[in-house]
């Protein structure tokens, strides 16, 4: 039985999960907005 | 301060991220004119039906065109309604919107559109904006004003530019 630590053991690696989450959720906030801001709100006209 | 690289990358994405938002929206607002209604002019909600522009025959769509071309609307918050009850305006063209309440807090709200504003008593809310599609929408009050709050609202016609004529009544251009 190891008494490695899971950081330990993963030390070296590439965090393929983390970078597939950071992706996923950096790319899905950002079209997100982005649809909301230059798809919905500008073209409803201007306001001020 | 020790900051783990990954944490250090998510960091960095997320900072990336606010100055995309941002950036797109300081470009956005500087090169359209967008801001937030800001403009300050008192008046008294008690003499409302005394005033020159708010007296009941100057409500509504008005008649002549402002310089910059747009249309100007003036319209009365309080006792649950919006004065007159409905309006008819052009899509496609800008349209100043000027208000004030003869009683409490009231708000202003178009769903679907870009248009909303608080009414506040003693001051003249103005905002610009326009409709770029036709079609029949509410104006809503959304700030909770009593117990009649959820029956005041009244209705906003968008006709074509071509459809649309500027109002010819002494009414201001309320329809009937």
């Amino acid at each position: 039985m190891s008494s490695e630590h899971p950081a330990e053991a993963g030390e070296g690696g590439s965090p393929i999960g983390t970078w597939v989450l950071l992706c996923l959720v950096a790319i899905g906030m950002t079209a997100a907005w982005l649809f909301l801001y230059f798809g919905v709100f500008l073209p409803r006209g201007s306001v001020g | 301060m020790h900051i783990d690289t990954l944490e250090r990358k998510w960091l960095y994405v997320a900072l990336a991220m606010v100055l995309l938002f941002v950036g797109a929206i300081f470009y956005t607002a500087l090169s359209r004119g967008i801001h937030p209604p800001s403009h300050v002019e008192t008046i008294d909600s008690a003499a409302l039906h005394l005033s020159g522009e708010f007296a009941e025959d100057k409500l509504g769509v008005q008649r002549e065109l402002l310089a910059d071309g747009s249309v100007q609307v003036r319209l009365v918050a309080g006792r649950y309604g919006f004065y007159p009850r409905e309006i008819e305006i052009p899509a496609g063209k800008q349209i100043r919107f000027r208000l004030a309440s003869m009683d409490v807090l009231h708000g202003m709200h178009i769903p679907m559109t870009n248009m909303s504003t608080m009414v506040v008593p003693g001051f003249v809310s103005e905002i610009t904006t326009l409709f770029p599609k036709p079609g029949e929408y509410p104006l809503l009050c959304n700030e909770y004003c009593g117990l009649g709050h959820d029956h005041m609202w009244s209705k906003v016609t968008v006709v074509a530019q071509e459809y649309w004529r500027a109002p010819t009544s002494t009414t201001g251009g309320a329809r009937p």
